[in-house]
């Protein structure tokens, strides 16, 4: 076991049990066998978001949070939130909607002008989108990107704003904004010290891991959701684990600790 | 064309991705000593992509306020103050030590600790504000569960406040059981299972189905 970094054994297990699992239900899913999947409102509110913002003639704001996308812990939710700029662009390149993309990182910038540009590509408008007017690179500062980031909503009257990535303090004061305006208001982040701002000043908010679903929910992709029943695998091994080192803790065995630190 | 093709081809960042992923997992798990360095090489060129990425914000900025200044767009002033800033503190941060130029100079310590530290810390505590009237919203008790709400938020409240516990010294302890049973408890649900979306997200990202952010699966 000497080649095996110590403590982290079964870390690795679960790794590799999680991976299989979603592995197993996705091609599941590609013979045909695709689970069921809850609404998830924040989600199905994008369309109508827009939708709103079309007929009432102003921009939609969406932004995929202020963390970079090599991070461990924050770039899967920069991905997410990168995965619905994908589909909010083309929604708003359809409807000839303003659109809006706040971003704090640099190396993000080109990132989101192609998935924007691409969007506009798939609904016909290339001509419509101008990189350096809709996707604005305002500040790698925190503060002086969220300040950008209001006066901007602000003077541009936005009719949406959606903010699904990884967010710090600045949470509430884009929230906050948000609500003064009058904007329909989608947040969603993994962070769970910013969850409960979302939840009081946004319309719709994504609680945790119903940020990482939002790819395979907005793309209705058969593979992409089998792999979600992969993920509720994993909660169910939670569970388990939870509920039998609770039993063992409390007849005092300390067994279960020793396996998973091993 | 042709060579237009194959570059922007989706399959190319998923191999890279891949790749970069197995390296930095690897050395995680296993004891790999050229594994690890490799890895922390990847890490340090992470760093100088940010750094070279720099000259990208420079130049979105300069085109972008550049033309709002041009056009004399609604609010075309601000524009110019961030043209004015960002090139006056660019020249001031050039590593000329000799004419009072460069990081560490007397000159860019003033202007970082004078006028970037005071509004940030500024922005900062602005935030008590914002709380105050996202309290204001939150705590409007029509349902049963911004009651509950309402009802944890003014315990905590009265706890946190010294005339609470100058009334009723109980406020503390009742303070203590709800951070550390109800507020514990669903914070390491949302913990756990945000951290399982995160590893299944990077599966689908490996087996190349997740592909929103790869030009939208274009």
């Amino acid at each position: 076991m000497a080649a095996l970094q110590s403590g982290r054994v079964s870390g690795l297990l679960t790794l590799i049990y999680l991976i299989g699992m979603v592995i197993y239900f996705a091609l599941r899913s590609r013979k045909g066998r695709v689970p069921g999947l809850r609404r998830i409102p924040g989600l199905d509110a994008i369309d109508e978001a827009i939708g709103r913002a079309a007929e009432m003639g102003r921009p939609v704001f969406i932004s995929h949070g202020i963390g970079n996308m090599t991070d461990a812990t924050y770039g899967p939710q920069t991905i997410a939130g990168l995965g619905v700029l994908s589909y909010v662009a083309e929604k708003c390149a359809e409807l000839g909607t303003r659109l809006y993309v706040p971003v704090r990182q640099l190396t993000i910038w080109p990132i989101a002008v192609e998935l924007c540009e691409t969007g506009y590509k798939k609904a016909g408008r290339p001509e419509d989108f101008n990189p350096t007017d809709q996707v604005r690179f305002l500040s790698s500062d925190q503060f002086g990107f969220s300040s950008n980031y209001m006066g901007w909503m602000w003077r541009e009257r936005a009719a949406a704003n959606i903010m699904i990535g990884a967010y710090w303090a600045e949470s509430l004061q884009l929230a906050e904004t948000g609500a003064r305006i009058g904007t329909v208001q989608v947040g969603g982040t993994a962070n769970t010290h910013q969850i409960p701002f979302f939840v009081a000043a946004c319309d719709y908010a994504l609680i945790g891991e119903e940020i990482f679903c939002a790819g395979a929910y907005l793309s209705k992709d058969a593979e992409m959701i089998g792999s979600l029943a992969g993920q509720d695998m994993g909660k169910l091994l939670s569970i388990v684990l939870i509920v039998l080192g609770v039993l063992l803790v409390t007849a005092g065995s300390d067994i279960l600790t020793k396996i998973l630190s091993w | 064309m042709i060579v237009m093709a194959w570059y922007r081809r989706v399959e190319i960042p998923i191999i890279l991705t891949i790749i970069f992923c197995i390296f930095q997992v690897v050395p995680y798990f296993f004891v790999v000593p050229a594994w690890e360095s490799a890895a922390k090489d990847f890490v340090d060129w992470d760093a100088v992509m940010e750094t070279f990425a720099l000259f990208i914000g420079f130049t979105t900025l300069l085109m972008l306020h550049g033309r709002i200044v041009a056009q004399r767009r609604r609010g075309w002033y601000w524009s110019a103050w961030v043209l004015i800033t960002m090139i006056g503190y660019t020249i001031v941060g050039i590593p000329i030590p000799s004419i009072g130029l460069g990081k560490g100079t007397p000159l860019f310590e003033a202007i970082r600790l004078y006028v970037l530290t005071p509004l940030s810390g500024a922005m900062y505590a602005s935030l008590g504000f914002w709380i105050a009237s996202a309290a204001y919203r939150a705590f409007r008790a029509r349902t049963i569960e911004a009651g509950v709400l309402l009802l944890s938020g003014t315990l905590v409240m009265l706890a946190n406040a010294p005339i609470g516990t100058a009334i009723w010294p109980t406020f503390t302890p009742i303070r203590k059981w709800i951070f550390d049973v109800p507020n514990m408890a669903t914070m390491r649900a949302i913990t756990i299972g945000a951290a399982l979306g995160a590893i299944a997200l990077g599966a689908r990202t490996l087996m190349g189905r997740e592909r929103g952010y790869l030009r939208g699966g274009e």
